[in-house]
């Protein structure tokens, strides 16, 4: 799911983190900064990868509003 | 109150996923827990399954130049020194090995002895980069001594806190592909090519979807300077890390004095890559495919192969039972079914010449009564088919097939077992 506000990210994850209806793969322009990293913990989703067949998208990291043109794989993980 | 159908497998993935993959496990027979904390039994269900994996990845790494070999199960702590980030990474979960003899403790016990304590403590590997990079610092001169292609299958320890079978143990089985190039571009390249080799093997053989992509600086390997990884989405909507592929730099090289003279004769430091996969494919493997009726494994991985063939007394019997194969094809469908077994679906539905044959590795089930359900549902022939495994494990039949022991009982009643010739049945 591609997502590209800081609200839909944490309504993607939810509150609840055990559940299995709430997450799945996001796919979120980023820069990885410390802002983003206590985000992520506190949903306790991580950054899987930066896809590398994606293409450029210019557009605005979520999280810290800086711009970026990588989307990368958001998730809980295992 | 409509009557909750019931599953094999309780509870079902909507009511507990974490206990139900717990529950898949054990019905399948695959693993179970040790006594050692963290550490499991893999039984012979489960280990056939890593059998084939490791048949089918070894022929794919032979096949891109690389060739096996074995390296220590121990590192000199020192080793480990060497590289600051990677020491780092793996210190907090490492295995230490200080005495190398026990002796009576006076109380009746065993303690280690003071007198064996050992000059240099040795570490249980955790990964091998720093023993094997001591080692191609030998073996490298020349450019002429490059690139060096190594794998090893080994187990590696790490002393984890919270571990899951097959997805997170303390000590684990995996391959670790180490090589040395001459140049950056070179080793990079191997690195992106064993990331497909991985992404081709969890889709061709596991059927399992992934995501090829580059780790962030945070979820990087330590010590790597690039980590590309596979990514598998699991019916939890949680991500599993099914392979990592990790380009090096000059890290490494320069920390274990991996040196060559290049054809100018200057001497410069080598390029190294690393890459493995561990049994967590087969947690991937589970949680991919499987239902609440239990596991479901794709043909090219699932250890045995069976068919089911009904065989009728008579025509009525006969559409009777045609029309709940039929059935079930659907729900094999669901559960991702090839041609080749969709082919033998067919088969199984008409054919009745197969009954004549004389004995062989296939298998004929024959419906001795009518089923109690009106159809039959891919649990029950399932179930049938792990009837069957359990006579006979030998089978080089096309189709797929899963273990569920606890319903061998169950359906025995409503099955008899025949075998016949694997020809017979147009294989």
């Amino acid at each position: 799911v591609k997502i590209e506000s800081l609200k839909e990210f944490e309504e993607f994850f939810g509150k609840d983190d055990e559940s299995t209806t709430k997450g799945g793969l996001a796919y979120c322009r980023f820069v990885d900064s410390p802002t983003m990293d206590e985000k992520l913990k506190s949903l306790k989703a991580t950054v899987r990868c930066v896809p590398l067949d994606a293409q450029d998208e210019p557009g605005k990291c979520i999280f810290t509003g800086q711009p970026s043109a990588k989307r990368g794989v958001f998730a809980r993980a295992y | 109150m409509a009557k909750q159908p019931q599953t094999a497998i309780t509870p079902t993935r909507a009511e507990n996923y974490p206990e139900w993959y717990q529950q898949v496990v054990k019905a399948a027979d695959l693993a179970e827990n040790s006594d050692v904390r963290g550490c499991m039994v893999i039984k012979p269900w489960g280990y056939a399954i890593w059998e084939n994996i490791q048949k089918r990845l070894d022929a794919m790494f032979k096949a891109t130049g690389h060739e096996n070999a074995y390296f220590p199960l121990f590192i000199p702590m020192s080793f480990l020194e060497k590289e600051a980030q990677h020491v780092e990474g793996f210190a907090k979960e490492c295995a230490v090995v200080t005495h190398h003899r026990l002796e009576p403790d006076g109380k009746g016990g065993l303690q280690p002895a003071p007198s064996a304590k050992l000059e240099e403590p040795l570490i249980v590997r955790p990964t091998s980069e720093t023993i094997i990079g001591a080692t191609f610092a030998r073996w490298v001169e020349s450019y002429r001594d490059l690139p060096i292609l190594i794998n090893q299958w080994a187990n590696v320890v790490r002393w984890e806190l919270r571990t899951r079978m097959f997805l997170r143990t303390t000590e684990f089985l995996w391959q670790e592909g180490h090589t040395v190039h001459a140049n950056e571009a070179e080793a990079r390249e191997e690195t992106r090519r064993m990331l497909d080799v991985y992404a081709e093997f969890a889709e061709g053989a596991m059927a399992m979807p992934v995501i090829k992509g580059e780790k962030t600086a945070g979820e990087r390997f330590p010590g790597a300077v690039a980590t590309y990884s596979i990514e598998a989405m699991m019916q939890d909507r949680k991500a599993l890390q099914a392979g990592t592929s990790h380009f090096l730099g000059q890290n490494f090289a320069k920390a274990q004095e991996i040196k060559f003279a290049a054809e100018d004769g200057t001497l410069t430091y080598a390029w190294t890559t690393s890459w493995g996969v561990s049994t967590r494919l087969i947690g991937g493997l589970i949680m991919t495919h499987s239902d609440d009726d239990g596991l479901v494994l794709p043909p090219k991985i699932a250890p045995a192969h069976v068919v089911i063939l009904p065989i009728y007394r008579d025509d009525e019997e006969k559409a009777k039972s045609c029309l709940t194969v039929t059935r079930s094809r659907g729900s094999w469908r669901r559960n991702r079914m090839t041609a080749s077994q969709s082919a033998c679906a067919s088969t199984i539905a008409t054919s009745v010449a197969a009954r004549r044959s004389g004995n062989g590795s296939s298998v004929v089930c024959r419906f001795v009564s009518r089923p109690a359900r009106a159809t039959w549902s891919a649990t029950t022939l399932r179930s049938a088919a792990a009837m069957w495994q359990a006579r006979a494990r030998s089978s080089r039949v096309k189709n797929l097939w899963l273990p569920l022991p606890q319903h061998w009982r169950r359906f025995s009643r409503r099955f008899s077992i025949v075998p016949t010739q694997p020809a017979a049945l147009q294989l």
